[in-house]
């Protein structure tokens, strides 16, 4: 009789908590959590995207100073995610980095769009798969600093301090011995850029 | 008692982590599935545009009429710019597959160029021809490796997150020490025969045919310059003031696209540091970033396009007329182009960035302008500007007209008339030939932020 009745309980805090650890975390509820997060903080970037990428010269020489030409833009567009998602990857992966080091991420972006290995717009040169750290790890959903939205800016304005540049990395962060079979270029800051 | 109630309580917290471990390992497993059917998408749509791709470009090559041509260019262009998109959801980034991208690129770009031509009424020549049967037979071949690949997905014995996992771990070991994993060998083995197969196929001569796909710039005419000249060159251009006894240095050679010096002015004495590239040869400032925080705006854009243009005249770039301003919170970046002869030159182009709280040149990006610049002979236009204006759209409001010389992927120049008009409430900019009295091209402008001069 009493064992029957500590049985019963036992059976019934068992239950209890299981039913707590299954609506503490259901899938669904996990991923609404995710997305409501990135909804957040992407209105940050987006209020102050005056930096469209459209017509920073009326001209279209097909080179480096021209190259933000209207491909790249809505014009009139409200919310520019071009421009939104190049700030967030620069401020994710450049963090810390010389003002030229960030434009320098913004470059490499726009090297690899008009390069015919990857891509041919910006979310889908940024969202290559493992293409990116900050993208691989969710990092560009953190609100864009203040600093990398410039950034954005010059590198779509037409400024590349890279010379041309496709990959960089960080030595004191990551091993790649892949990239070192690329053509060095130039070192910014803790980036190396190569082609 | 108590004895069994911690016993009890012991094989409860038992159960439950087992619960929770079990749940855990459901979760991922049904996220990495989603992963792994998100890469078997895309990898059979690069097998169902590669295939497409192929037959397009054969009913290309046995088309008769300039209609059948043209449709079949137009339907294999877009066959290929969605194996291109398709390839780049694939988690192949370390897997060297130039070749094979590179076929893709220009296969694309040279459908484009076709189907423009077809659609302007043009005919294939026979090099185009020659090109199109080369692209036709390599579009097979990989079409066919790929299929073959797709056999030992379909076969379940192979996973692209299995292959992802491989792969980035793979890239960060030294090559000879990496692990001779076996079942994303298969994957890698097939890339590879794809590859090795690509590079056997002889390259077509796309010269003139197509544009350089990198974009390369050409050098910056003139002698190659000394470091020490190169440094002396930033510092005048930078001016004494902004340098405020602070040590100019190279601090590395950029390689191409053009070749240049790169040299630090470190940071000081209240400023940011500067960074100037100077051309190797010639030694010209292609661009100039200035560092130094911006405070709270003081000055207006139009009053910065005013500083803009007294900078270009000290720094000696004459006749430079605004062509685009960018307002931003901090600076204006405003654009300029040469006008020569009363002909708006927008291959020679400049950048002046202005910091809205002093007023100061902060940036600066001559690339074009050091590159493509120098005195050019204008032809007399054949077509006036009446004549030009009858190719535009009646219903376009033209408000103003001026003739410019614009540069294409070839960095060919042409001399067309600009008209600037309006429809519907937008402004756009329309380039007619004024040799030959055709539309060029089409511009829309004015987006936010950007008032275009």
């Amino acid at each position: 009789m009493y064992r029957a009745g500590r049985a019963c309980a036992g059976l019934l805090i068992l239950v209890a908590l299981t039913a707590v650890i299954w609506h503490a975390y259901p899938d669904g509820r996990a991923a609404v959590a995710v997305r409501k997060w990135s909804m957040a903080a992407g209105t940050a970037a987006g209020a102050s995207a005056g930096a469209n990428a459209g017509l920073s010269a009326g001209t279209d020489t097909g080179t480096a100073a021209a190259r933000a030409s209207w491909e790249l833009a809505r014009p009139g567009q409200a919310y520019d995610y071009n421009f939104d998602l190049m700030a967030r990857v620069i401020s994710a992966e450049a963090k810390g980095e010389p003002y030229v080091g960030q434009v320098a991420v913004g470059a490499v972006i726009l090297n690899r769009v008009e390069h015919p290995h990857f891509p041919k717009t910006i979310p889908g040169v940024i969202f290559e798969p493992d293409a990116f750290t900050a993208v691989s790890q969710g990092t560009i959903w953190l609100p864009p600093t203040a600093s990398s939205m410039r950034a954005a800016q010059d590198a779509l304005a037409g400024w590349d301090p890279t010379g041309g540049a496709l990959y960089y990395y960080n030595p004191a962060k990551a091993t790649n011995w892949w990239i070192t079979t690329r053509r060095f270029l130039v070192q910014i800051g803790s980036h190396i850029f190569f082609r | 008692m108590r004895r069994e109630w911690l016993r009890f309580g012991g094989v409860a917290l038992v159960l439950l982590l087992g619960l929770a471990a079990f749940r855990e390992y459901r979760l991922r497993r049904e996220i990495e599935l989603r992963t792994e059917n998100q890469y078997q998408r895309a990898f059979q749509e690069v097998v169902y545009h590669l295939d497409g791709l192929e037959q397009e470009l054969a009913k290309a090559l046995a088309a008769g009429s300039t209609t059948q041509t043209a449709k079949a260019f137009a339907d294999a262009w877009r066959h290929s710019e969605s194996a291109r998109s398709a390839i780049g959801q694939l988690p192949i980034g370390t897997v060297p597959l130039s070749a094979t991208e590179d076929f893709v690129g220009q296969v694309a770009a040279f459908t484009y160029t076709l189907a423009q031509k077809g659609a302007s009424g043009g005919t294939i020549s026979d090099r185009e021809w020659t090109i199109l049967r080369d692209f036709r037979r390599q579009a097979k071949f990989a079409a066919e490796e790929l299929a073959k690949m797709g056999r030992a997905f379909a076969s379940g014995a192979l996973r692209w997150t299995d292959f992802q996992r491989d792969t980035v771990a793979a890239a960060a070991t030294r090559p000879d020490r990496a692990p001779d994993s076996a079942p994303s060998n298969q994957v890698t083995k097939g890339f590879k025969m794809l590859e090795d197969g690509m590079t056997r196929f002889p390259s077509p001569d796309l010269e003139g045919v197509l544009p350089p796909p990198s974009k390369k710039l050409p050098q910056v005419p003139g002698p190659v310059v000394s470091t020490d000249e190169a440094v002396r060159v930033a510092v005048d251009f930078i001016g004494p003031s902004v340098v405020a006894g602070r040590r100019a240095r190279v601090v590395g050679r950029i390689p191409s696209n053009p070749e240049a010096y790169r040299i630090e002015i470190p940071a000081g004495k209240g400023r940011g540091a500067v960074w100037v590239d100077v051309s190797v040869k010639g030694g010209r400032v292609l661009w100039m970033m200035d560092e130094t925080p911006i405070g709270p705006a003081t000055i207006t854009p139009a009053m910065a396009e005013r500083i803009a243009a007294d900078f270009l005249v000290s720094r000696g770039f004459e006749n430079m007329r605004p062509i685009s301003r960018q307002a931003h919170q901090e600076v204006a970046v405003i654009g300029f182009a040469h006008e020569q002869d009363g002909v708006l030159v927008y291959p020679d182009l400049v950048l002046v960035r202005v910091a809205l709280d002093t007023g100061r040149v902060d940036g600066f990006e001559g690339t074009n302008y050091q590159v493509f610049h120098r005195t050019r002979r204008h032809a007399a236009p054949r077509v006036t500007e009446g004549e030009a204006k009858a190719a535009l759209n009646p219903r376009l409001d033209v408000t103003a007209s001026r003739l410019a010389v614009i540069m294409d992927d070839f960095y060919r120049e042409t001399l067309v008339y600009e008209f600037r008009g309006t429809i519907d409430g937008e402004t756009y900019l329309v380039y007619v030939n004024a040799d030959t009295g055709e539309e060029e091209k089409i511009k829309r402008v004015g987006p936010q932020g950007i008032e275009t001069i």
